[in-house]
Formats: C-alpha cells, structure tokens, sequence
C-alpha cells in the first residue's frame, strides 16, 4: 500500500485565544528553561546546575557527617556536638545562593534586552508589568528550589541518619515550617536583588561582576567598620552586609544566631528592626525593578501672575455653614478647585494651593487650565490681602490620580502625603478644632486624602463634609486601615516618591520599544 | 475570523508626533484596507513611527490611530490580532527556530499545543522546516529574516506590520522575502503594511502605497497610479540636442537635461507620440529611449516638501 502525501495549504487558526492568561504564563515558563538552561545548548546548562549540585552537596555533606557522628557517637551526639543543622545552612550557602543568583538572574532580563526579544514580548497581548512580575516569578520559583531542596535533602538525611527516624521527625518537624519560610525569605532577597541590577544592563556580566562585588566588599567592609565603631552605630553599619541581611530572618524564624551572624553586631538589634530591614531591602527593590515611573511631588510650576481678571459667574457659591474657624479641605476637578478657593478667600480663608502643575509633553492630567486659573487667581488673592490668622484652605485637584500613564506620556499623577499639611496639634494651637472636606456629590474621603484626615481626627479635630452643589454636610469619621492597607500605602508611598531608574519625578514613561531601558 | 475586503483595517487621523525638539510626524491622516500597503520614506521619515503608533507602543501627540476597529492606544488585546516584524535584530541565538516560534505563539496567546503545531506549520510555509532544530544563531542572514517573519505570523494575525524586511538582504534573499511578503497575503489572507526606502520593493510587492517625508504625508494610492504619476522617459541622441529639447518643449512636454541625455516627464502614449514627431522636427538621431523610474529623492524634491 502507498501513502499520498498532501499539501493541505496554509491554514487559518481557529481555535482559542487565552490571552494576557496565556502570554503570562509563557514568559513565566521561558523565564524558568532560561534559569535552569533547558531548551539550549550545555553551556547553558552548566552554570544552574553546578549550583543547584554544590547546594545540595553542602546538605548532604552536613547530613552525612552528623549520621556518622550519631552512628558512632550514640543518639544525641550530633547535638551535643554541635554540628551545623537547619538553623546554620541558610548561614552557610548564602554566599553561594548569592552567586547563583548574580549569574544566573541576569539572564532572565539581559539577554532578551540584548538580542531585542523584549521588542517581540511588548508588541504582543503582554503588558511591560506582566513581563518584569512573571520573569521575577519564574527565577523567584528557581531560587526557591535552589533554597529548599537542600534542606529538605538535609531534613531527609538528618532524619534518616538518626538510629530512631521516627523520634528525630517527632522532635523536629517544626523545622519544616522554619526552613521553608527561611528558604523563601532567602529567595525573595537574592531573586530581587539580581533582577533589580539586571535591568539596568543588557550585558549579563556587568550585572554579575556588580553583584558579587557588592556581596563581596559589603561583607568585610561592613565588619571591619561595625568593629570600629561600637555600640548603635557599629549595629546599624554591620546592618549593611548585604549577605547577612536574609540570615538574620533565618535566625529570627529559627530563634537561634546561625554561625555566621554569630559575630554581627547587628545580631543585638531588636527582632523586628533585622525582620524590617529586611523587607526594606526586598520590598523597595522590587518596587523600583516594577514602577517605571515616578510620583512627581505635588508643587505648582506657575510662578506667574496674569492680569486678566477671574470671570467671576465661575466662583461657586459656598454653603452658609462654613465656619471660618475650620480648616477646608477642597477637592474638586481641576480648575474648579481654584475658583473655590478664590471663593474662600473672598469668605475669609487663606487659599493654600498644592497642586502638581507640570504639564509636559502628552500629560496623563491636563493641568493647562488649572494652571492658567491659578495664575489669575494668584493676583486677587493678593489683592485681597488674606488675614494673617486665617484659617486655612487647602487646594487639591480631585483628579490628581486619575487617568493612565502609557509609554510616551508624562505621567503628571500625584498623591498627597500627611507631610503636605500641618498637623492637627499645630491647627489646634491656633484655635482650629475641626476640618471640613468640600466636595461635589456624595461625601467620599480618597485614599490619600483619608491618612491626613485621620490623623487630624486623632489629635482631635472634628471632620465634617459638604457638597458644594446641594450645600448637604455631615458629619464623618475616619476609620483606622487594616494593617495591611496601611503597609501598602507606606509601601506605595516609599516606592513611589522617590526617583525612577528612568527620571525624576513626574517622568516620561520610557516607550516600551527603547531597548535597555524599560520594565513596566 | 478575517475582516470582510474593503473594510478599514488602520485609520490614522490627523496624527502628530513630537519627540522634544523634533517632529517625526505632522499631522498625518490615512486609512489602510485589506492587502498588502507599503510606506515608502526615506530613514527618518517616520515609518517606523506610525507601525510603533499603530501597535500602541507610542502615543501620538495629537490625533487618533485605530487598529482593527480598536484605539490603537487600548492595544494589548489587539495584539493579540497583529504581528510585527522588527527592523532590527530581535532573535535569540541560543534557541531553536522551532522552539522560539512555539514560545512566541504561546506568548500571542496560543494554548500550548496549538502554538506547537502553528510553529512547524509556519516554518514550514517560510522554507526552513529542514532547519527547525537548528539554534538560530547558527542561521544565515535570510533566514534571520525569514524567522522573523515567522515569529509575526505564528499566531496567524489579521494583520502584520513588517519594518523594512528586506534590510540587510542581498538581491536573491530580497526576492525571496519579498514573494514571501506576497505569498502572506495572497496564500494566508493576512494583510500586511510594510515599510520601506526602496521603491522597487514596494512597487513589485505592493497594491497600495503612503508615501511619507520628514514626517508629512506625501502620497497615498493606488501603486499602479503612483508609478504612472512618477514614471519618466530617457533619451540619448547622438546630436542635435538642443533643438530636440526646444521641439519638446513646443509640444508642450516638460523636459530637464540629465547627463548626456534628457528626463521626459510622464510616460503615457501621447508622450512617446511627442517624443517621435519631436525627433522628426529635430533631426536627432536617437541611441537610446526607455521608461525610467524617478528616483526616491527626485520624487520628494517634485513633492517641494
């Protein structure tokens, strides 16, 4: 019998489309064969491989040596001596699981920068977010393996060294627990470090040879200082040896001083500074490598006065209730917010404005016309002459969060911080006992807006809102966050007030196809 | 499911894009239906500009760009319907054709299976089915390209936006990328614009052409009436010269020296009819007549922009 083959053509695809789902999970997948070498040629293979074999040495040697000793010495005697167990190997690999990670991470994001991947991934149903969180998954995953399979092999050796397996599983299962949190902690640390420094090089070996110098000359740098400088200030330096700061998490977790922090002076820091630190130097890192972009400080760039006078039908009419012994907090759209607190000032109030006016190229808020109202606004406040006792009002534009930041456009977003006002304390001290937040429709307190609020509320001012449309007040009370949201916002406020690896404040977000630039 | 003919695939409207000081493209405006359109310009025309706009990878400073129907700035589920092949390299060494294709399928989106399928498929049509297995940096300059072109087509999009495809090839790799172009349409359906400085690789590829420079729109048509707008005759005659020239132009027929002989504008019957009686009157021994393309440049300075 003989077969025919045909050519059937080019065929249309009809099946399913997965989407963003999908392209997640393939960049997630290509991130852990590029980790671990799988699809390329040996070389590839060498560097992950020697790694994950020299960490799981070290485990099996630990296990095999303390078998031995309790084979020989009798039960109990790899404790009495002392040997290294589970508390003691994050101490001991870490300078390995750091130079794993400074060579190996790298090549997650360099490469694809260097051969112009990253041009193929951006064209596709793939934002720059979804790339940079499933590339620092995919090696997150691989350290984690790198960190857990040698103590698990440690675990499985320690327990089948032991003459009764049993008992020793009894009496040490909560190590479980321990070394797989430690392991993690540990991961996280050296996965986001590695990632951090790999985006802003498309050559592999400039991130390496960074990062192990920065392993390597913090460490006896760090020592060498703390010893000479006693007390807090030798602590908090010895603080700085990086590869130290995932180790003092272990310890905490595993409440005992592994062998090499045994030295640190920072080992003497309290539990939660060290646990702090820590996530200070995971957390802000993988904040930077996810934002690319800034929150620009809220400031106003007018610096002018125009002439033209306000066309007065706009000022809005304010609702008989204000007391002029409030502090007023208004938050209206824009423009509007600034005939508002010309309004206030024609009532008595002293207008503070704190708008971020840098408009740019393709702003994400448009801030012209509230600028340009600003400027004519400025010269009859002035005119007027506030009283210099006047209670305040405070100009927000309630779109300061609104909009998306694409590539190519001037993300002119902001947020307001407790710093930007005075404290309730100080309003009290000039006879100010409440705050009234005027708004449009139904009372509502932003999330920014809500942790100055509440910390007026708790230094004693009475919060109340009105609708400037309907002139309706009432009464509000400000509840306290769940730790949770308000470690986020500290988080959001940390990583976001501070200077991108691509601008300072109120940046251009990098077009996606610059190469060697951009993670969003 | 492919867009019905006719329909409007790319719709750029009075688009303007400002990169600080320099303005790549001022106020542009065109629509692209279903088949092959080339953009034709020289380098920093803003080609590569209005495929990044279109891809929603750059926001214009003014006006709107639409893709299949969508903004092009809403674009990462459009993505999804569209390929593009860069102009620059953007292939990794170390990995298979066969492997790279899959992953890039799975990344449009493509379960895993299928993308595997849609990746020996693809690099089959494109001629490189006997070299799948082979790491990419091991591969000549063509099929580079021609893997490149693969990786846009993978996920079989509706459309595909190629960036000067035939960079870098000599003449017999241009050919075939060029058939390879028209088989994308012709064979696989998939509309394409494709950029480009070299007017003959568009004329021969394409149906459509928008021809841009330094950022303005300069034409955009049919490419069978382009050509008949910019084609012109060269004569070489062995004396007599200037009384050629001034029977040319009393019958009308714009005529500008060019080198030892003369540029004819227009290439249409009654300008050969002119041409010949012109001869008679002028006694000028014709060595050599034949249609002849404007140059790039020369159709840009007719343009005066």
């Amino acid at each position: 019998m003989t077969g025919t083959v045909f050519d059937i053509g080019y065929q249309n695809y009809t099946g399913t489309r997965e989407g963003r789902s999908r392209s997640r999970k393939a960049v997630y997948k290509d991130g852990i064969r590029t980790a671990l070498g799988l699809g390329r040629g040996a070389r590839a293979k060498i560097l992950p491989w020697f790694f994950l074999f020299a960490l799981s040495a070290i485990a099996l040697v630990m296990a095999l040596i303390a078998g031995a000793v309790e084979r020989i010495g009798g039960p109990g005697s790899a404790a009495k001596a002392n040997l290294p167990t589970h508390s003691d190997y994050n101490g001991i690999a870490s300078i390995i699981i750091f130079v794993f990670a400074a060579l190996v991470g790298p090549e997650l994001l360099c490469r694809d920068k260097r051969d112009g991947v990253i041009n193929l991934y951006l064209v596709r149903p793939l934002t720059g977010s979804d790339y940079i969180v499933a590339r620092w998954a995919a090696f997150m995953s691989v350290m984690t393996v790198a960190a857990l399979l040698p103590q698990i092999i440690l675990f499985l050796g320690l327990c089948g060294g032991d003459p009764l397996p049993a008992e020793y599983f009894t009496k040490h299962w909560l190590d479980i627990p321990r070394f797989l949190l430690a392991g993690v902690a540990m991961a996280a640390y050296a996965t986001t470090l590695s990632m951090l420094t790999a985006s802003f090089t498309s050559r592999r070996a400039y991130a390496a040879v960074f990062l192990v110098g920065l392993f390597v000359i913090t460490t006896p740098f760090t020592i060498g200082l703390a010893q000479e400088v006693e007390g807090a200030g030798g602590q908090w330096i010895s603080m700085f040896n990086l590869t130290n700061i995932p180790v003092h998490v272990n310890d905490v977790i595993f409440g005992e001083v592994s062998e090499i922090t045994s030295e640190a002076p920072a080992r003497l820091l309290a539990a939660w500074v060290r646990v702090s630190w820590y996530f200070a130097w995971t957390l802000i890192p993988a904040g930077v490598l996810w934002s690319n972009w800034a929150k620009p400080a809220p400031f106003a760039q007018t610096g002018i006065l125009i002439d033209e006078p306000l066309d007065d039908s706009l000022l809005p009419r304010l609702p008989g209730t204000l007391d002029s012994r409030s502090a007023i907090i208004v938050d209206l759209d824009g423009a509007d917010a600034v005939y508002a607190g010309v309004a206030l000032a024609d009532r008595g109030f002293h207008p503070v404005p704190l708008f971020n006016g840098t408009q740019g190229p393709s702003p994400v808020v448009d801030v012209a016309p509230l600028v340009e109202t600003l400027g004519r606004g400025a010269r009859r406040v002035r005119d007027n002459r506030p009283m210099p006792n006047a209670a305040p009002a405070f100009l927000l534009d309630a779109r300061r969060q609104s909009g998306t930041a694409r590539p190519g456009m001037y993300d002119n977003r902001w947020v307001t911080l407790p710093q930007d006002f005075p404290s309730g304390t100080l309003l009290a001290s000039r006879g100010i006992r409440s705050a009234m937040l005027l708004q449009r429709g139904p009372a509502h307190v932003p999330e920014d807006l809500a942790h100055v609020l509440r910390r007026w509320q708790e230094q004693g001012l009475r919060l109340t809102t009105v609708d400037l449309d309907t002139g309706n007040q009432s009464n509000i009370k400000v509840s306290r966050p769940s730790w949770f949201r308000l470690a986020w916002y500290a988080a959001v406020t940390v990583m976001g007030l501070r200077r991108s690896n691509v601008g300072g404040f109120g940046s251009t977000v990098p077009e996606e196809t610059s190469r060697g630039g951009y993670y969003g | 499911m492919r867009p019905a003919p006719g329909t409007a695939l790319l719709t750029i409207e009075h688009v303007t894009k400002q990169y600080k000081s320099v303005r790549a493209l001022d106020d542009v405006s065109f629509t692209i239906t279903d088949g092959i359109t080339g953009i034709l310009g020289e380098n920093g025309a803003g080609k590569s500009t209005i495929i990044k706009i279109l891809l929603g990878l750059l926001q214009p400073t003014s006006g709107s760009a639409r893709v299949l129907g969508y903004s092009a700035s809403d674009s990462v589920a459009v993505r999804a319907r569209v390929g593009y092949m860069p102009e620059h390299d953007c292939l990794p060494s170390q990995v298979s054709a066969t492997e790279f294709l899959t992953h890039m399928a799975e990344v449009s989106g493509l379960p895993p299976d299928m993308a595997r399928t849609r990746a020996a498929d693809t690099l089959r049509h494109a001629g490189l089915f006997e070299e799948r297995y082979r790491a990419i940096g091991g591969y000549s300059t063509g099929m580079k390209q021609r893997v490149k072109l693969c990786q846009a087509l993978v996920h079989d999009p509706a459309f595909v936006f190629l960036d000067e495809p035939t960079a870098g090839l000599d003449p017999a790799g241009r050919e075939e990328m060029l058939q390879l172009i028209r088989k994308t349409h012709r064979d696989f359906g998939i509309s394409v614009l494709f950029s480009s400085h070299l007017m003959a690789d568009v004329e021969r590829t394409c149906d459509r052409i928008i021809v841009l420079q330094g950022g303005h729109l300069v034409h955009a048509g049919e490419v069978a009436q382009f050509t008949k707008e910019t084609e012109t005759v060269f004569i070489e005659v062995d004396t007599n010269r200037e009384q050629l020239v001034a029977a040319l132009q009393r019958r009308g027929v714009t005529v500008t020296p060019d080198g030892g002989g003369l540029t004819v504008q227009g290439s249409d019957e009654s300008v050969y009819d002119h041409v010949r009686d012109a001869l008679v009157e002028a006694q000028a021994p014709l060595r050599r007549m034949a249609p002849r393309r404007r140059e790039l440049t020369e159709l840009f300075e007719r343009s005066g922009t």
